[in-house]
């Protein structure tokens, strides 16, 4: 049985141990122990002839199909499932990387290229701080995400890119700053989890851009995309 | 008739080991070759499937579905005529050769789609033992044909009687068949067979249509399908960002006078009903294939699965490395 909770929701895996590095690989820490409490998600992968099928409590979720196709679905469940548990905090579509204790912010749906702008950002000074979601907490602060538990501190945001990836554009200019407002319109479409969360979000996202610098703009390849955002 | 004339000729010692090991063979490769054609005919979209995998082009997979089977039948039967026997184990040798070639092709690149030996009957994935069993069985038709042959069905007489008897064995394999189609478990294409080769409504062919790129996403929906529709509005979200790594194709299962609504950014083809259900995946599904139209990878259905393979199929791509996906 594979463990392991993201922000004290457990998660527990019936199935074969070869699903853990695609587990750990989403930043997820695994536990040995067996879990104390019932968890919020319990999957169960069996083998059929060269592929698997995965169950959720008992409902065949998935069927003859790849281990790595599975445990994307198993994440991706995760997610969901944090973000619609855990409303003391607001969940953004987004990428975070650390730099001088603050926190840079890259927001943007799926397949808008944040987790690679990301990636491509902290091969310098920085480092990963929190994957798949930009979470904020009432002092607007972003939590590292994901993590076993709550955190109870963040960091403030110095900046935040807007960026939507466009495939051989490479626009030389550097995106554009935007007010607060258009900016939180923006965030405010990017806010994931329940019902309540677009209401919950608006006073953290205000607290969340108080003087930080708020970038909107159409980029290209990651690497050109950087140079223009090193010279603002 | 037959059979009497036999035994008597056994009892007499007429026969040498060498006519009785011809008799032998025609009469177990006949019978192979009978069971084999008659499954292959009462699954002709099996066999298509099957013609398709082996690498034929899509022109060319309905004659060969219905013209192998016919001469498998046929070589079947010219094989119990003794006038015919050595042309017929020749003829069936060299099927055996091309068939074992084209398992040879396809285990060569690591390809194991079922082979479709026996159609409706028996059906297992390409493997070092199907090509054995193929050389084999063309090994034993050519032995078959260095032999004398056993005097078993002679002159117009004989085949008057033969040809009805072949005709009712086949009316028998084939009651066998159908009850081992329907009892087929529900199937679904694998990965390293080929898409089914299916005509476009624009009159051209699927494989001929796919994107010549390493690897395309064939998205498959339906008009009157809900969650269809609403993928269909993140696909045009996804669309442009996609197109550079991982080309889409919509196809659109429609009936007779449907109109085709496409996706804004993405290429979408019109499909007949009929042939959109060999492909065997629910909709909204998708399947990850090559230039080639051959699957690589598991077919999905399903939002959450469509994403998860266009993440994983994205992620693993070497060539996205400068790519930019979350």
């Amino acid at each position: 049985m594979i463990t392991f909770t993201c922000y004290d929701c457990v998660v527990a895996i019936e199935g074969p141990p070869a699903v853990t590095p695609y587990i750990e690989a989403a930043g997820f820490e695994l536990g040995n122990e067996k879990p104390t409490e019932k968890p919020l998600l319990a999957f169960r992968i069996e083998q059929n002839g060269n592929n698997y099928n995965l169950y959720q409590e008992d409902t065949l979720s998935c069927q003859n199909q790849t281990l790595a196709l599975i445990s994307e679905v198993i994440i991706s469940r995760v997610h969901g499932a944090v973000c619609f548990t855990r409303s003391e905090v607001t969940f953004l579509r987004g990428d975070v990387v650390k730099e001088s204790n603050l926190a840079c912010v890259f927001a943007g749906d799926s397949f808008t290229g944040q987790t690679r702008l990301a990636q491509a950002y902290r091969s310098g000074s920085a480092s990963t701080y929190s994957q798949h979601f930009a979470v904020l907490n009432d002092a607007g602060e972003f939590l590292p995400y994901p993590a076993a538990s709550l955190p109870s501190d963040g960091l403030k945001a110095s900046k935040m890119f807007l960026l939507q990836y466009h495939p051989q554009s490479t626009p030389d200019l550097p995106p554009a700053s935007v007010s607060s407002g258009v900016g939180s319109l923006h965030l405010l479409t990017l806010v994931r989890g329940h019902e309540e969360a677009i209401q919950s979000a608006m006073p953290r996202l205000a607290r969340a851009i108080q003087g930080t610098e708020i970038y909107k703009g159409i980029r290209g390849e990651a690497k050109a995309a950087l140079r223009s955002i090193s010279r603002i | 008739m037959i059979l009497s004339t036999l035994q008597a000729s056994e009892v007499a010692g007429l026969y040498s080991t060498a006519e009785m090991a011809n008799l032998a063979l025609r009469l177990g490769l006949s019978g192979i070759t009978l069971a084999s054609g008659v499954g292959k005919l009462v699954d002709p979209e099996g066999s298509s499937q099957a013609i398709g995998d082996f690498g034929l082009p899509s022109r060319w997979v309905g004659f060969f579905a219905i013209a192998l089977p016919l001469a498998e039948c046929l070589a079947g039967l010219a094989l119990l005529s003794d006038a015919t026997s050595p042309s017929a184990s020749l003829a069936l040798a060299a099927m055996f050769c091309a068939f074992g070639v084209g398992i040879a092709n396809l285990l060569r690149q690591d390809k194991a789609p079922p082979c479709n030996c026996f159609g409706a009957i028996h059906s297992e994935p390409v493997s070092k033992f199907t090509l054995l069993r193929v050389t084999v069985l063309a090994a034993l038709a050519l032995v078959c044909y260095n032999l004398p042959v056993f005097p078993l069905v002679r002159g117009w007489a004989g085949f008057a009687i033969l040809v009805p008897t072949y005709l009712l064995a086949g009316l028998g394999v084939k009651k066998w068949a159908r009850k081992k189609l329907k009892d087929k478990t529900y199937r679904r294409l694998g990965v390293g067979q080929r898409i089914p080769s299916v005509r476009l409504r624009n009159g051209s062919w699927l494989q001929n249509a796919l994107p010549d790129a390493k690897k395309s996403l064939l998205f498959l929906t339906a008009p009157d399908c809900c969650p269809c529709a609403q993928l269909k509005g993140t696909f045009s979200q996804w669309a442009p960002l996609l197109g550079e790594h991982l080309p889409v194709v919509e196809l659109v299962a429609l009936v007779k006078d449907q109109e085709l609504n496409p996706i804004d950014g993405i290429t979408s083809y019109g499909i007949d009903r009929n042939s959109f259900r060999r492909f065997l995946c629910p909709t909204p599904g998708a399947i990850l294939v090559d230039r080639n139209g051959t699957i690589l990878e598991p077919p999905v259905s399903g939002a959450e699965q469509i994403e998860a393979l266009i993440r994983l199929s994205l992620r693993a791509d070497e060539s996205a490395s400068e790519g930019n996906f979350s």
